[in-house]
């Protein structure tokens, strides 16, 4: 691999870095394409490109060459398997990947920490019904069957919990930057 | 609007839901809500992907899986090239360059697995070869699957759901395969292994694996062709494939070049025993190997005994050998009366003899049975219509070949059994073996 003293990156490795970003990309794939699994995909497309870049060039900013990279692959991937252009606008495309120059460059770590107490603060029934959805995989309507109540209250009820899960995440790196 | 309807909105969008003119408007115009859904994909990532764990145990109860992904549509499946299996509690490092057909993104799937860390195939199938020797596994999508080191310094993978198809290069250390069910060490050979909720599986397609289960009392040395079968109530199964071939043998007294072609299975099981006998093979010892066509299934046993003869007018307390098939896998606990054989052959007969309880003979089912200076052999044929099923690759028969000796008294009669049989299995389709057609051109 070519040594790269003027790379900011360059004291890292490729893994490494690759590593650290993988979620933030992912998620920043996620809001383009809405579908989780192909957004897994995409970002399989996009290392593959990113690493034949990091063999023969300096990449200075990892996460922006990334990002740009992403966006492409989520791009051509849509054509291709939709044929149509994606759903939101050029212009709102641009003001999320302007969005995310902040947002997924946190260390991962910190986040997942993060992620970890605030798990703890949620109600009982909310962390019930999060682990049936996301943990067993189980669908919305057998869900609500288990917990005789209605679909619709199950929807709201993970769309809730996720944004307090999000709230308590933005709070705790805010607290952790504020101390350090 | 306040935050709450904006979530939703975000939360649905992310679910994906077309977003409205006004949605896209919405993103443009606003940073704050174009930040809010990168944080809410990036809790939906998290959650999705991530065990969380809170003093040690799993918030969440019931399996948490990593997933991992191939690298495209044109690719069937990735390659990753570890610098050996050098497990440590640290990210596995790629040695030498990924193989082509991987490419590097495969570094990140590589830096994600750890010693002992559970993973899951995702919806294409995992390759992955070793620097520095020519092991090669491959596991089929949704294999749910552990890479350790053992005890004794060797490689060691558990696997509890999906299929593996390996192919071990000689190794220093043991190579063990643990499933639920089984477990399999390996030397250097090819083998898979499948396994679901209810069983295990290993089928060896080159060399030798060891195999350990819970109904066997000791290891099994399982030989190419030849598998092993475990559930989950501690009940194991023989496994063999049968050969394909379009120059079916001759029933006749000559012996076909395709039989010297095909793995020979022994019957090793006594009678009430888990243990495989090692019995005096002068004494009383038989073989079978099968092949198949589109006409008929064929079969050859060989048995190895002294003193053949012929004392009781019962077939199965006579100098005998026994064929019981479940033709269609149904696997019943009795004879089902539509497409379960069980045929008696005894040396120098004309005829068959159908066993108690299963179908009379159907039309077509031939055999030639004769003395040799060993014992006897039976050669049989069995045509598909007659067994009542279609021939395809890949197709199950509940399968099973039993050899006896009656000597001078009933006091020492014996019988071996290719698979575990005991008092009254014998009319019991769903303790026979397995028998698995291959596809053509595998012989």
């Amino acid at each position: 691999m070519k040594e790269l003293p003027s790379n900011p990156d360059a004291p890292r490795d490729f893994d490494s870095l690759v590593f650290e970003h993988r979620r933030g990309l992912r998620a920043y794939l996620l809001t383009i394409v809405q579908d989780y699994h192909l957004a897994e995909d995409i970002l399989q497309e996009t290392f593959t490109v990113v690493a034949d870049r990091w063999k023969v060039e300096e990449i200075r900013d990892f996460w922006a060459f990334s990002r740009e990279v992403a966006r492409r692959q989520a791009f051509t991937a849509i054509r291709k398997l939709q044929n149509q252009p994606v759903s939101l606008s050029e212009e709102a495309l641009d003001s999320l990947h302007a969005a995310f120059e902040t947002v997924g460059s946190e260390p991962d770590e910190s986040r997942m920490q993060a992620l970890q107490c605030c798990m703890k603060k949620l109600p009982r029934r909310w962390m019930k019904i999060l682990n049936l959805r996301y943990w067993e995989s189980q669908k919305i309507n057998a869900i609500a069957l288990k917990l005789n109540t209605h679909a619709n209250v199950v929807s709201v009820t993970i769309n809730r919990a996720k944004s307090r899960l999000a709230d308590c995440v933005l709070a705790s790196l805010a607290s952790g930057r504020a101390k350090s | 609007m306040n935050s709450r309807d904006h979530d939703e909105k975000l939360w649905r969008y992310l679910g994906g839901q077309p977003p409205s003119r006004e949605f896209s408007e919405m993103i443009r115009t606003d940073p704050a809500v174009a930040r809010r859904l990168a944080e809410l994909a990036l809790i939906e990532c998290a959650i999705r992907e991530d065990a969380i764990k809170i003093e040690g145990q799993n918030i969440m109860r019931g399996r948490r899986l990593l997933l991992l992904k191939g690298v495209g549509a044109a690719l069937a499946a990735i390659v990753v090239t570890f610098a050996g299996w050098k497990f440590a509690n640290q990210p596995l490092v790629p040695g030498t360059p990924l193989a082509a057909e991987g490419g590097a993104s495969t570094r990140e799937l590589v830096s994600e697995i750890r010693e002992g860390k559970r993973v899951r195939v995702s919806s294409q199938a995992l390759k992955m070869a070793f620097a520095g020797e020519d092991t090669k596994l491959e596991f089929d999508p949704n294999s749910e699957v552990k890479f350790e080191e053992s005890p004794q310094g060797g490689k060691r993978i558990q696997l509890d759901l999906g299929r593996l198809r390996a192919e071990v290069s000689p190794q220093e250390s043991p190579f063990k395969v643990h499933t639920p069910h089984l477990s399999v060490e390996v030397v250097g050979t090819a083998f898979e292994v499948l396994v679901s909720d209810e069983a295990s599986q290993v089928l060896v397609t080159e060399g030798i694996v060891e195999v350990d289960a819970k109904a066997l009392k000791e290891p099994l040395r399982l030989p190419a062709g030849s598998g092993w079968k475990q559930n989950g109530q501690g009940r194991g199964f023989s496994v063999a494939g049968a050969a394909h071939t379009r120059r079916p043998p001759a029933i006749d007294q000559s012996n076909d070049a395709i039989w010297d072609a095909q793995p020979a299975r022994p019957t090793r099981f006594l009678g009430e025993s888990k243990t495989p006998v090692h019995h005096s093979e002068s004494d009383h010892s038989s073989q079978w190997r099968a092949v198949w066509d589109e006409d008929a299934l064929y079969v050859l046993i060989e048995v190895a005994d002294d003193e053949v003869g012929r004392s009781n007018a019962k077939a199965w307390a006579n100098d005998s050998a026994e064929i019981f098939i479940d033709a269609d896998n149904s696997r019943g606990d009795q004879f089902d009366g539509i497409n379960d054989h069980f045929l008696f052959f005894q040396p120098g007969d004309e005829a068959i003899t159908p066993g108690n309880g299963a179908l009379e003979l159907r039309p077509g089912m031939t055999h030639q049975s004769h003395r040799t200076a060993e014992g006897f052999r039976v050669e049989v044929r069995l045509p598909w219509d007659a067994l009542g099923v279609q021939p395809e690759p890949g197709l199950q028969l509940g399968f099973n070949v039993a050899s006896n000796d009656s000597d001078e008294s009933d006091d020492e009669r014996s019988q071996l059994s290719w698979t575990p049989k005991f008092s009254n299995d014998w009319s019991r389709p769903d303790r026979m073996g397995f028998l698995i057609l291959s596809p053509p051109d595998s012989n």
